[in-house]
């Protein structure tokens, strides 16, 4: 384990600045319904030390379930964050930093639900919609 | 590449819907670095013509370069497509395949700006056709003004 760095990144019209610290930082994707319909294709977060998040610009935030929200740039429409209400969480997009910060991709979540047409490639981790339901603690009954 | 007949789509909160014809049954996917900001990693379009493609409800633009503008809903922020303003593009609109149901069925068979992938994810594929930055910018001189797409 290598000590925090501090990483700025920003979106596609630089409006939006987002600042983290990362220690080993991995990069995350999300096939379920309302990541693919948020993106052009699958949500993929950076792993940032949590509560370290800045965000500063025009952002927007749309509530998109009882327990989720999704953050954009109200100037260029760029797909900033997926956070959890109940902890104020913020899971930032990996394409606001420069390569990724370097990360690498470990794990698909609701790997069963990417459409046929497309794949991540490579050696990580696939959880399937009961995986990852079960990882979070939620039944299948809840919405993401 | 063969169209595909009338299909429908929509964003994640439902406000923009889409009514296409002439959908490709093809994804391409660019990793160039506006793509790479604006869609949180990695970027897929399916090309339709734009005279084929009718939408309603708040929709918002922003010209990312001279080529191409982007477009998003502006109550949920889900992105909607890529439309070409000068270059190669005109005419078209890349939309979003997670507008559509399992992405219209449609197949990655293109990787565009292919060599600038962030070091740790990259797109499977056999059959893909991946072509690096230096080659594709070689095919459209006006990409060397500094703009990309």
């Amino acid at each position: 384990m290598t000590s925090p760095r501090e990483i700025t990144g920003r979106c596609l019209c630089g409006a939006v600045t987002v600042r983290a610290t990362v220690t080993d930082p991995i990069v995350r994707a999300c096939h379920c319904d309302m990541c693919r319909q948020h993106t052009s294709s699958m949500f993929m977060s950076l792993a940032t030390d949590p509560g370290s998040e800045r965000i500063e610009g025009p952002a927007k935030s749309y509530r998109s379930s009882d327990w989720a929200e999704r953050g954009f740039c109200d100037v260029c429409g760029s797909t900033l964050w997926y956070g959890t209400t109940n902890d104020g969480a913020r899971h930032l997009a990996a394409g606001l930093f420069e390569d990724a910060a370097g990360a690498p991709l470990k794990l698909e979540f609701f790997a069963d639900l990417c459409p046929q047409g497309y794949a991540l490639a490579g050696e990580h981790k696939r959880l399937s919609t009961k995986e990852t339901l079960e990882a979070f603690g939620v039944s299948e009954d809840d919405d993401a | 590449m063969s169209a595909q007949g009338h299909i429908e789509g929509h964003c994640l909160c439902g406000a923009v819907t889409v009514q296409v014809r002439g959908l490709s049954d093809e994804i391409s996917a660019c990793h160039c670095d506006l793509c790479t900001r604006w869609g949180g990693g990695v970027q897929m379009g399916i090309e339709a013509p734009v005279d084929q493609v009718q939408w309603s409800g708040p929709v918002k633009v922003h010209r990312s370069s001279r080529l191409a503008e982007r477009a998003w809903c502006d109550t949920c922020g889900s992105s909607l497509w890529l439309r070409g303003i000068e270059g190669p593009g005109v005419g078209c609109l890349e939309l979003c395949p997670g507008l559509f149901e399992n992405a219209a069925g449609a197949r990655l068979t293109r990787v565009v700006y292919a060599d600038r992938h962030p070091e740790g994810f990259w797109l499977d594929g056999h059959a893909v056709t991946r072509v690096p930055q230096r080659e594709y910018e070689a095919q459209f001189a006006h990409l060397n003004e500094g703009a990309n797409h």
